[in-house]
Order: C-alpha cells, then structure tokens, then sequence
C-alpha cells in the first residue's frame, strides 16, 4: 500500500508549486497524474489515499484525476501492436509466443495543478471537517 | 480566482534525486549497494548473516535493515559479525532513499566494500522505490510457490538477481524449479537465477561470487 505514500508525494509537490505560483493562501481544486501500467502503482487506492490526506483540510475536495498510460507493446513476429490489459506483465506475445518490444508504461508523473486563490480579504478558516482538522 | 499550472514532474523526483546522490557517493567510495527484496519469512536475513560469515576475512560487508517494528534482525546481523542498523519504518512497507540515507548518517559505519539493504518484507512496494543501489535482488524461497513471479510481476521483471531460496525444502514442499525458472525468465528474460540454501550452505558460493565479481565490476569502472 505504498499508493499513500505516493498520494503524500503529491500533494505536497502540487501544493509546493501552487504555492510557489500564487502564495500560502492557494487552496488546490483538482490535480491530474500519469500513471503508466508498470509503474507498481494502483490508480483506485491512489485516489483512495488522495481522498483521505485531503479530507479536513482546506483542500477537502480537491479532486486527484488519473490520466492511465498503457505501455506499448509491439511484436515484431507479428507486425502488429498488442493490447497491453491483463496480464500485460509478460514480454510475450499472446498471439505468436515471440517476445515483444515494450516501451512506456512506467509514468508516475505530476501532470498539472488547479488551485483556487483566495483574496486576503475572504481568507477564513475551513471548518467542514473539523474532525480531522489538518494544519495544511 | 482558480489557476492551472502546468508541471511535468516524476511524482518520486526527491526520492529519485536522493538516490541520485546516494549512488553518486557510493561510487567515488567504491562500495557495492544491493537491495534485497522479498516477501517476510523468505530468508533475507539468513542469507546476509551467512553472506557476511563468507566474506568475514576478505571483505568489509555492512547491512541497513528495514523493518516495521523491532531491532531483532539488526541484532541478529551483528551477531553474524557485520556493522548493521535497523532502520524501523513505523508502519511504512518499504525502504525509500531518504530513509536509507538518514539510516547511514544515524550508522556512521566506517566505508566498507559491500552495503547490504535488506528492505521491508513486501512483493509489491518496494519496486517503485530507487535506492541507489547497483542492482535489485530478489528472493522467492521454496514454501512460498513457482507462481509468485507471475502473481507479483513487477519486482521480478526489476531484480538482475533472483535467489531461490531455502533450496533444501524443495523435496517437501514440492516446489517445481523448473516451473519457477519459466516463470522468472518469461518475465524477465535476462534475470540472473540461482538456487541456494543458506541453511546448508549449497548454492552460497555461487551467490556469493556473483557479488564479488560485481564488486570487481564496480570498481574496474571507477578506476
């Protein structure tokens, strides 16, 4: 369940950068990432553990989107380019048995970071959830 | 006021620049790092107490051992004759290279030849996470089954190195080895494979000429 701990690594570089563009007061709204299909890293329990680093804090709500990215999985036997779904692990080719070129597939990148800027003069504290009220 | 910003990271860029660092100063000291990887319980830590009682008057060896709770295995590496520290990770499935090199500065060991990081017990987490090392081992021993490399494929299609491990079992546990090679060479056709029992000893020597011969290797190409 290392996805926590790359859904961490996200907020706080989209945070950093939010910050860098516009100040402490940015509140993040929605974040989108490429996740290859090799990259060890499940997109349902990384928008889980999104879910809930920013639940209570002044970013609840923020969404995290997860652009998939299949890797490209070429036979040269075959000529053709195969599906990379189940069991795409394999460097063999389901139809020929040959092996296969594989490229991509191993992104686990930070893509873009929409933020909302709050004027000094509405800034307020965020007590939705205060239960799990998270000074960030 | 909402704004779009465009970034273009990997999201492990610290890590990966961390190791980055690690690498670089584990190369001007001439020391080879290996990351053992495994499920718990398939021996990672036999097999180093044995490996560093090979080398014990050849070669300085140091281990970094990773675990959830305890020092136990980090004991047991000392007693074995080898500087070792454990680094507990609180709950965290997997080493990462800030953790590792916060392990080394709170070790201070003296520079030794070999550095042995022996991650958390776990098929999966540790895949993603670059150390620094020179190469990934990874060690599927004979209770747990031939199909782990299919059911766990990414560790496997990373490691150069896969050690079958507890080999003396075979007979009992009825592991198919030439099962477990096919499904090791089919995900990862150039993963070097070697069959060893750290309890009887069989298979050590190859295993640990392998890494003797990297160390060669390293240090050929620093030079």
């Amino acid at each position: 369940m290392h996805e926590t701990g790359i859904a961490l690594e996200v907020f706080r570089s989209a945070l950093e950068s939010a910050r860098a563009e516009a100040g402490q007061q940015v509140r993040l709204k929605s974040i989108r990432v490429s996740i290859g299909d090799r990259s060890a890293v499940d997109p349902n329990l990384l928008e889980h553990a999104w879910q809930s680093i920013v639940i209570g804090t002044r970013h609840d709500g923020a969404e995290l989107k997860v652009k998939w990215c299949p890797s490209r999985r070429y036979c040269p036997s075959c000529h053709k380019t195969k599906d990379s779904s189940l069991g795409s692990w394999l460097p063999i080719c389901p139809d020929c048995g040959d092996a296969i070129e594989i490229d991509g597939g191993l992104e686990l990148d930070l893509d873009l970071v929409e933020f909302d800027v709050a004027s000094p003069l509405t800034k307020r504290p965020n007590f939705s959830r205060t239960d799990h009220n998270k000074n960030v | 006021m909402s704004e779009i910003i465009k970034i273009r990271r990997r999201i492990l860029q610290e890590n990966d620049h961390k190791a980055s660092q690690l690498r670089e100063q584990f190369k001007n000291e001439g020391t080879l790092v290996v990351d053992l990887v495994s499920s718990p319980g398939s021996g990672k830590t036999t097999l180093l107490e044995k490996t560093i009682q090979h080398f014990s008057e050849r070669l300085d060896c140091a281990v970094l051992v990773g675990d959830v709770a305890t020092e136990l295995d980090a004991n047991r590496l000392q007693a074995a004759g080898a500087p070792a520290h454990q680094i507990v990770t609180g709950g965290a499935c997997h080493l990462d290279a800030h953790l590792v090199a916060a392990g080394l500065e709170q070790a201070n060991f003296d520079e030794v030849d070999m550095l042995f990081l022996e991650n958390v017990g776990n098929l999966v987490c540790p895949t993603s996470y670059d150390l620094g090392e020179d190469f990934k081992v990874v060690l599927l021993s004979a209770a747990e089954g031939e199909d782990k490399p299919a059911k766990y494929p990414a560790i496997f299609t990373r490691a150069a190195v896969c050690l079958i491990t507890k080999s003396d079992l075979f007979p009992y546990v009825d592991f198919d080895l030439d099962v477990a090679r096919q499904n090791i060479k089919a995900h990862n056709p150039n993963c070097r494979i070697l069959e060893l029992s750290a309890k009887t000893g069989a298979g050590m020597d190859a295993w640990c000429n392998l890494v003797k011969e990297r160390l060669k290797v390293k240090r050929t190409v620093v030079v």
